[in-house]
């Protein structure tokens, strides 16, 4: 059984901070991968052979953030990445 | 006594998963020990090896995708006076056969075999079989009709062939329509972590290097004597690296030998597709792992490689086994469980899985020289939850063919749409 | 600048401790573990990479923390939901629960944050080239 921290304070009046937390956490956490979705720099392909039309730009530097975490369209992006696509064939 | 079976049971789940652990880990660790030094690999340099070569096609319904392979086919730089294609047009209801005639009509080094629709449609290995039987090279490749390889891949792929005992080998496979949505960018993560890293680890290890179905080949003589595709089985690729690593020959990975493919771009393809995998390499898991256990052709690890390949779909319900096991012990709070040190490995699976290794996918991806990828590949996640329901089906219709002898196998093809022709340049 | 880098690798890997020693003595001892597990594949993995020692050590510290951050929200939220259960079968259920679902959660800052720390590294061109035929 995983321990639990000894905290004798009364900790439930804090969870709608502790739920803010871990919901903010999880947003970040995927908030790189909706942006690359969204605005994809390396979405390849691979190139392979010659005669390819130069789709999109690969980003070889460091880390670049682009769109704010508050975007509207951000936020929605995170959320339609997390779930299956359900399209009709 | 209930107890103490369900920690036995619970244990034996846990030692397995480590066993991938550990497997995938030194796959890693191997590609990247390997990555700056000059690998062996076989040399397209040896122009007095040029055997004649059949290029195999199978194809049902792909209008929109083969007239761009065999138009590529014909740009291909290995002698033609040394080439043979035999297109397969599998029953198709399309222009397949249309387009694929055309082709044959300019180019003498292509035939084409017209199923008719009762015998046609059974399923890429009776296409692929039929088609086998007007071979003629001494080498035969197979390539899908989404496929779109480099131009010199023949003389890449037959230098693994330089080596007597090598009786297959297999190039690697980059995804051309990588860009179009979420699910063709996943799985293009997928398979870069199977072909950089996965694969390539194990040609470097000596252990079984898989035929992928595609963007491979054989000895014409080895595949005859082992009588061709295996029609009863879903995954006759698995079923053939099996096959030939039993017959005493080895199979090659050539990494740089690279064709573009056509993925899935919709989750109920993806689940088809996935489905055909994990059915079909069960039953070979089921086919073979007497035959691999007892046979005197190969060593102890490709033994172990072998079995742990054969039960790799079987991971995801190994994974929910041991949480329904693990459920009512930690409950009780029986005392195996609640050892702190058991919960190392569990923590090590949990959080590297059958979703992959991550670490094989974020190393393939770092090595392939891209650095935003990485940034989708925690929404693997999502695939690895996705393949749980697909590989407990899988297993349920396996066993229920075992327990009542009834095997039927339904062949759900892959739909091409051709997206990924705009990436290609005329 | 090898001094400095030295000096800084040296504070990156005391952080570390000092982590460490928080997960295991303020939060609990499977947190500890996980984070021991998280140092062992960035080190062996990703310490493999080119690029700086300072820049590897610098995103090992900020994974560590990042660990500690994440099992020390759930860890309060574990007890929370535990000063909420209202009789011992529904804190016991919960217990459980949580001890099932503990790996998992840790698997969502673990790979986010290894596949977020690659980008930071760059694969110089090999001897395989890609092959524009």
């Amino acid at each position: 059984m995983v321990d639990l921290m000894p905290i004798t304070i009364n900790i439930i009046p804090l969870l709608p901070a502790l739920i803010t937390t871990v919901v903010v956490t999880l947003i970040l956490l995927f908030l790189p991968a909706a942006i690359e979705l969204k605005k994809p720099k390396d979405a390849g392909p691979r190139q392979i052979t010659t005669n390819m039309p130069h789709l999109w730009p690969v980003h070889m530097s460091a880390v670049e953030l682009e769109g704010k975490p508050g975007d509207y369209a951000v936020a929605t992006a995170v959320f339609l990445s997390a779930i299956p696509n359900i399209e009709k064939v | 006594m209930i107890e103490e079976i369900l920690g036995f049971c619970f244990l034996a789940l846990t030692v397995v998963m480590l066993t991938y652990l550990v497997r995938h880990y030194i796959f890693t660790l191997s590609v990247l020990r390997n990555v700056n030094r000059t690998k062996k690999a076989p040399s397209v340099q040896n122009v007095e090896f040029e055997p004649s070569v059949s290029i195999l096609i199978p194809a049902h319904n792909e209008e929109y995708v083969i007239g761009r392979l065999l138009q590529r086919l014909t740009e291909l730089t290995y002698p033609q006076n040394k080439l043979q294609m035999v297109i397969v047009d599998d029953a198709s209801s399309d222009r397949t056969g249309k387009i694929a005639d055309e082709y044959s009509k300019s180019y003498p080094f292509m035939q084409v075999v017209h199923r008719a629709k009762k015998l046609g449609a059974q399923g890429k290995a009776s296409a692929m079989n039929d088609g086998f039987k007007l071979v003629n090279g001494e080498i035969v490749l197979c390539f899908d009709a989404d496929y779109y390889p480099q131009k010199n891949i023949v003389e890449k792929l037959t230098a693994g062939f330089n080596n007597p005992k090598v009786g297959a080998v297999q190039g690697r496979v980059v995804v051309l329509n990588e860009p179009q949505n979420m699910v063709t960018r996943l799985v293009a993560l997928e398979r870069i972590g199977g072909y950089r890293v996965d694969q390539e680890a194990r040609d470097n290890l000596g252990l079984i290097a898989q035929f992928g179905g595609t963007v491979g080949g054989f000895r014409t003589s080895l595949l005859r004597s082992l009588g061709g595709w295996d029609e009863s089985v879903l995954a006759e690729d698995t079923d053939l690296t099996f096959k030939v690593y039993l017959a005493g020959y080895k199979i090659r990975y050539i990494v740089d030998a690279e064709c573009y493919e056509e993925a899935v771009d919709n989750w109920k393809a993806y689940r088809r597709q996935r489905f055909r995998w994990a059915k079909g390499h069960m039953q070979c898991f089921f086919k073979h792992s007497l035959n691999v256990l007892k046979s005197k052709n190969l060593n102890v690890k490709e033994k172990i490689d072998g079995l742990l390949l054969l039960n790799v779909y079987f991971m995801p319900i190994f994974a929910i086994a041991s949480l329904i096991v693990g459920l009512p012990l930690i409950f009780y709070g029986v005392a195996l469980v609640n050892t702190f040190w058991l919960w190392v490995p569990i923590c090590l699976y949990s959080f590297v899985g059958n979703f992959a290794p991550f670490f094989e996918v974020g190393v393939g991806v770092h090595l392939d020289g891209r650095t935003r990828t990485q940034w989708l590949i925690p929404l693997l996640i999502v695939t690895f939850l996705y393949n749980f329901p697909i590989c407990a089906r899988a297993l349920l219709e396996v066993a229920f063919s075992k327990l009542t002898g009834r095997s039927k196998n339904v062949w759900l093809k892959t739909s091409h749409s051709g997206n990924g022709n705009h990436y290609i340049g005329s | 600048m090898k001094i400095f880098d030295a000096l800084v690798a040296i504070l990156c890997l005391e952080a570390i401790v000092l982590c460490l020693l928080i997960a295991a003595f303020r939060v609990n001892l499977q947190s500890l573990v996980t984070l021991l597990i998280f140092n062992g594949f960035f080190a062996s993995i990703t310490f493999q990479f080119h690029g700086s020692l300072v820049k590897k050590i610098g995103l090992l510290t900020l994974g560590n923390y990042t660990g500690l951050f994440w099992n020390l929200v759930f860890n309060y939220f574990s007890v929370s939901a535990v000063q909420a259960a209202a009789d011992p079968f529904q804190l016991q259920l919960f217990k459980t629960c949580y001890t099932v679902f503990f790996p998992f959660l840790n698997t969502l800052w673990v790979i986010s944050f290894w596949s977020l720390s690659l980008t930071a590294f760059r694969q110089p061109k090999t001897t395989f080239q890609e092959a524009a035929s």
